[in-house]
């Protein structure tokens, strides 16, 4: 709860998240308005998925800063030197600082979200599952991102190198894996399809693309080819799941790993 | 000894009138109605299976509902001019280990009217067979949308059937939405088709009319094939995705219209194949990922005045060019914004001929996962990679392409007003600090 306090305190104060939150409003109010030329029975999966393609680019790259910045700002202050010597363990550290910048976060842009369905509401066919999927895969979004971000914070001892870590996590996410697969793909035949899918759905920005597709009723996962049967080998939510749980973990266990290890160097 | 006798009497026609079957009284009910007459239905649930072998009227009132037995079709009609109004109709058989394929309704007849009726639980939606100049309107059919293609029917079956109207339907979860073999010269106007696999089916049908419909999140929009003499104007085909997905497919198709139409976020907007001979005009054709596949088989297609902007790739040519036009009696089609012109001389046409090159083409011949990767930003990475790399062929160049009217765009308004709005809150937060 003091972790949660000190760090809302830190962030409000810092202007950042609520720069955060003033592109994406502008960017969601945009959407919004070229969505409402739409007809009204489809406007609102257009709308939602709109937003997800905008916020792809967006919320990773905000996440990412959000979180290594605050833990960057921990060791600036000396903070956590403060905090460790209280016989505070690292992982303990690690664990409160993760839940409070996750909350915080989450509660400033699912709040946003939250208002935003009220317009949506009044002039699309508001659907309730629909919007749930959405907010799934926005919480998604930021939990894995803000975790990577704090991953960063740890391991890097300078801004610059945490501005560095985070535009090139943004710039691997974003494009370079896809830039890898497409001069990979001729490569790809039925044999050997599941191991390509393992590596696609691994990454978290193809999976909740799917998900959010099929849960929209926008992608059918029915007369797929035998190809696309193959590739498609769990339902997207699962592969949702198991990318929720693999990079938040990967991104935790790393973070306690290599921030200890500098901790103990210093 | 007086109340045992009437009670016994009550029993016996208690049991009487169970005994005959709801099914049975539907079906005399129509037998013994003259030609020509009108039967009025109650609010209630009769039973099917009903055939109907003489023109009568057989007219719901608000609620009334057929519902079949499960072993066959619910309604046949095998008499000429005969009318269904205001029905719900249900359960057909599913049974496929049968030379016939059940409906809820089937027609074997000419100048029938089906009018509002709602269609769950069945097969095929309605069946006509062999039959000619129906009227078919306000018909709502639903399907069970189950995983096997072949365990649903279609919304609409148009079989060996010529010169049919059908309008204001609505079609959801069926196999095809509405499907046409050997069925020429049918109309088909304000359809609303969505969840299905293919929205609109044609298989060796000419002359078919489809005007003011919809086709919205199918596994395909419309599957023109094997016909000619199509004319598919002022649709709505949007949102039609997954791997394989097209708006309107033409294969095999030939001298057909595709004119006025909205092709909206499709994973494909059209996909021409072995068809030659066509006339795409005047349709707008927005945000799709491919906006044209036209593969190399396909030839002398005429496009015009289309509007074809924000798509990933505009028109996208496999296995090499062929012979089309991509503008007439020097009227060309419009670009979009990703294809600036220049106008000096203001008539509309741009100065410089539009020439659209891309790599993209290859892979799509290679791989259908190319598909998983067109909305990704790394496609514009990929392609640029194409270009320094001369890998790039020239998919469509337009000699007189039409410039692009101005659209009003909210983005600066929206904004000016954020950046206000957020300009106050701090000054407000700064003047309350001090």
């Amino acid at each position: 709860m003091i972790y949660l306090w000190k760090d809302w305190k830190e962030q409000s104060r810092g202007k950042g998240i609520w720069l955060s939150l003033g592109i994406l409003i502008l960017i969601s109010l945009f959407v919004f308005l070229q969505a409402r030329a739409l007809p009204a029975e489809q406007g609102f999966q257009v709308f939602l998925l709109s937003l997800h393609q905008m916020n792809i680019f967006i919320l990773p790259i905000l996440s990412l800063f959000m979180s290594s910045f605050s833990m960057i700002q921990e060791k600036e202050q000396k903070t956590l030197l403060i905090l460790l010597t209280k016989k505070e363990s690292f992982r303990s550290f690690l664990v409160k600082k993760s839940v409070s910048i996750q909350l915080i976060t989450l509660g400033v842009f699912i709040g946003w979200y939250f208002l935003l369905a009220i317009p949506s509401k009044l002039f699309f066919e508001f659907e309730a599952s629909y919007f749930m999927a959405y907010l799934v895969s926005v919480i998604t979004l930021i939990l894995i991102f803000n975790q990577i971000g704090i991953l960063w914070g740890s391991i890097c001892s300078s801004r610059m190198q945490v501005v560095g870590a985070n535009l090139f996590t943004w710039f691997f996410f974003i494009f370079l894996i896809d830039l890898i697969s497409l001069f990979y793909l001729p490569h790809i035949h039925y044999g050997n399809v599941k191991l390509f899918s393992f590596f696609y759905f691994i990454d978290m920005v193809h999976t909740l693309n799917f998900f959010l597709e099929t849960q929209l009723d926008l992608f059918p996962l029915e007369h797929m080819s035998r190809m696309m049967e193959k590739m498609v080998w769990l339902p997207p939510s699962v592969f949702l799941i198991i990318d929720l749980i693999f990079w938040m973990g990967l991104s935790f266990l790393l973070a306690m790993w290599f921030g200890r290890k500098g901790n103990e160097n210093d | 000894m007086k109340t045992w006798g009437f009670a016994a009497i009550f029993f016996m026609a208690a049991l009487f009138s169970t005994d005959v079957h709801a099914n049975s009284s539907l079906q005399e009910l129509v037998n013994q109605t003259p030609v020509n007459g009108v039967i009025t239905l109650e609010n209630k649930t009769y039973e099917g299976n009903l055939v109907i072998t003489k023109p009568v009227t057989l007219k719901g009132s608000g609620s009334t509902v057929i519902k079949g037995d499960g072993t066959g079709n619910v309604i046949v009609v095998k008499a000429p001019g005969v009318h269904l109004e205001n029905l719900t109709v249900k359960n057909s058989s599913f049974n496929r280990n049968t030379a016939e394929e059940f409906a809820a309704i089937k027609v074997h007849t000419d100048h029938n009217v089906l009018k509002n009726i709602v269609i769950t639980d069945s097969y095929h939606g309605v069946y006509l067979s062999q039959a000619h100049h129906n009227e078919v309107s306000d018909i709502q059919v639903t399907g069970k949308s189950v995983e096997e293609i072949a365990g649903q029917g279609n919304g609409i079956m148009v079989y060996y059937s010529n010169k049919n109207k059908l309008s204001d339907i609505t079609i959801k979860y069926t196999r095809d939405g509405i499907y046409f073999e050997k069925a020429d010269d049918n109309v088909v106007t304000n359809a609303h088709i969505s969840y299905t696999r293919y929205g609109l089916h044609y298989m060796y049908s000419d002359r078919g009319h489809m005007t003011n419909n919809s086709f919205v999140a199918n596994t395909a929009g419309a599957a023109l094939m094997h016909s000619q003499n199509l004319v598919l104007t002022n649709n709505l085909i949007a949102l039609q995705q997954g791997t394989r997905a097209f708006g309107v497919m033409l294969q095999s198709c030939d001298d057909s219209i595709i004119q006025d139409n909205d092709f909206y976020q499709n994973q494909r907007a059209l996909y021409i194949d072995q068809s030659s001979g066509n006339r795409i005009e005047g349709n707008r054709i927005l945000q799709n990922q491919v906006g044209i596949e036209l593969w190399a088989s396909s030839m002398d297609h005429v496009f015009t005045k289309n509007f074809i902007d924000k798509n990933t790739a505009p028109v996208i040519m496999i296995g090499g060019q062929a012979r089309n036009q991509w503008n007439e009696n020097g009227i060309g089609n419009d670009w979009g914004t990703g294809f600036p012109l220049m106008d000096l001389d203001q008539n509309g046409i741009g100065d410089h001929s539009v020439q659209y090159k891309s790599s993209l083409n290859k892979l799509i011949e290679e791989n259908e996962l190319v598909y998983l990767f067109l909305k990704s930003p790394a496609i514009g990475i990929y392609e640029l990679i194409g270009k320094f790399l001369h890998n790039q062929n020239v998919m469509v160049e337009d000699q007189f392409p039409l410039v692009t009217k101005q659209e009003s765009n909210p983005l600066p308004w929206v904004t000016g007003f954020t950046l206000l709005l957020v300009g106050y809150v701090y000054m407000k937060g700064r003047r309350k600090s001090q």
